[in-house]
């Protein structure tokens, strides 16, 4: 590259880097004509004129502050000359970090009055809030976020015209969960949720106990309050039998159930022209690290007594019942690998055959215009 | 959105208005147009041509290389033709308003200051 066209590009960083993509190449040939034949570098009125132009191009594209608010902060859709603006705002690297951020307003109310109450109980809840949101977030694909979001704003309003680079909606491939990935994912968080929540169970140490107090205020009558104290908790019976019930309903449940449905429907499953299968994400394992760490640490708080005895009860036998049918769904998983998650689990549900999916909606920029 | 018509703008319509051109065309033309009085800058000269396809006056007409140099053509489209008319009309109704209130002023009388 020439001195001259390393100075070209240096200046035209003023530029927002969208017009640079598009005009760039175009511009730098335009300055190379216009300068001396032996100028090394952009002379100061040329480099001045590109800062101005490239702060005027900028300042044009962006919305005004009473569009650019209302679309942060409530996600509501711009008017259409701000359209590629919108487009370059989601498409662009950090769109999700942006819009995570306008929408922190949401929080401003829980963080003030967590703030206000700062015990040690409600810091742990929030720091297992904002680590359940992280995991979730590494689970789900960034590109779903974009077309989910592009959709909502890039899509063309009743009577706009249709021009060349605007978008439209065409049909394209659904993408789908691939069962082996997605019931693998079930049947991990499951075992470990039935494992470790079970435990929590039969030897959670605290348990709340409703009291009736007597009242502060003078009555005429007998007067009581209801409330409560923690207590200490022996080894409960019912708790075992009710987990043994569970394990035992479950497994029926998968043999006689879910086995007999996927046995009969996956055989005769219909193709699936309309679908494209995906696995997880390299980031979602981390994500499910997450989970698995904070469905362990909530069992321990129980455990422990750190927590009173209350989510386990009905965490411990949910996963009981249902991992025998989450472990039939991975086998018959492993033996169809061209199945979707969501048939199978569909095909468990509610024994119904598999459907053959729809083709999903797209937005592309238009290449030309046709005449029908 | 409201199209600000610029002496340098007036130019660049005019000179897409005799054929399409690229951007070192329209710098050439906008010289000779102006008798070498209008000098623009490849700054303004984009700033203007974005304003006048963002308004559908002009539209980019197609592309060759030169001497390994990208050269996009531009040209007015329908509506930039009739702005260009009107911006002609405006000016001449204007020069023909001054014109009138110039020959209407009394010349001062030979002796007088």
């Amino acid at each position: 590259m020439r001195d001259l066209e390393r100075s070209a590009a240096f200046w035209l960083r003023a530029y927002p880097t969208s017009w640079r993509a598009e005009r760039a190449t175009e511009v730098t040939a335009v300055l190379v004509d216009l300068v001396d034949d032996d100028a090394r570098r952009l002379d100061a009125r040329t480099a001045l004129g590109l800062l101005r132009g490239g702060l005027a191009t900028r300042w044009r594209q962006t919305p005004p502050l009473w569009v650019y608010l209302p679309y942060r902060m409530f996600d509501l859709r711009l008017p259409e000359r701000y359209r590629g603006w919108v487009v370059r705002d989601i498409s662009s690297p950090g769109h999700l970090r942006r819009s995570l951020l306008g929408r922190a307003w949401l929080f401003l109310l829980p963080v003030y009055a967590a703030l206000n109450d700062l015990r040690p109980g409600t810091l742990v809840m929030w720091a297992a809030m904002i680590v359940a949101t992280a995991a979730t977030l590494l689970c789900v694909r960034p590109d779903a976020s974009v077309r989910r979001r592009l959709q909502h704003h890039a899509r063309p309003g009743w009577g706009e015209p249709r021009t060349v680079g605007a978008f439209v909606w065409v049909q394209t491939s659904r993408a789908r969960i691939a069962a082996q990935a997605g019931s693998s994912v079930l049947v991990l968080l499951l075992a470990v949720g039935a494992v470790v929540w079970s435990a929590a169970a039969l030897v959670a140490p605290a348990r709340l106990v409703l009291d009736s107090l007597p009242c502060d205020l003078p009555a005429s009558g007998p007067c009581f309050e209801v409330g409560s104290t923690v207590a200490a908790r022996d080894f409960a019976p019912g708790v075992a039998a009710l987990l043994a019930v569970a394990t035992v309903v479950g497994v029926l449940l998968a043999a006689m159930v879910v086995a007999r449905r996927l046995d009969r429907r996956l055989p005769i499953r219909p193709a699936q022209p309309a679908r494209h299968l995906l696995g997880l994400r390299p980031q979602a394992r981390v994500g499910v690290a997450l989970w698995v760490v904070l469905v362990v640490a909530a069992a321990l708080a129980e455990a422990t007594g750190a927590w009173v005895f209350a989510v386990s009860a009905v965490a411990g036998p949910l996963c009981l019942l249902l991992l025998p049918s989450a472990v039939v769904v991975r086998s018959r998983a492993r033996a169809t690998p061209d199945a979707a998650f969501v048939d199978l689990w569909r095909v468990a549900w509610t024994g119904r055959p598999v459907a053959v999916d729809r083709p999903d909606s797209e937005l592309v920029p238009a290449f030309g215009l046709e005449a029908r | 959105m409201v199209f600000r018509m610029s002496e340098q703008a007036y130019f660049v319509l005019l000179a897409l208005a005799e054929e399409p051109r690229h951007g070192y065309g329209i710098v050439q033309a906008v010289k000779v147009l102006s008798d070498d009085r209008v000098r623009l800058g490849a700054g303004t000269l984009y700033g203007i041509l974005d304003r006048l396809v963002e308004a559908g006056y002009a539209e980019a007409s197609g592309e060759v290389v030169v001497d390994g140099r990208l050269r996009r053509y531009y040209r007015l489209t329908p509506d930039g033709y009739a702005t260009l008319a009107a911006e002609t009309a405006r000016l001449t109704d204007l020069a023909s308003l001054a014109r009138r209130v110039l020959a209407a002023r009394p010349r001062p009388a030979l002796g007088t200051a």
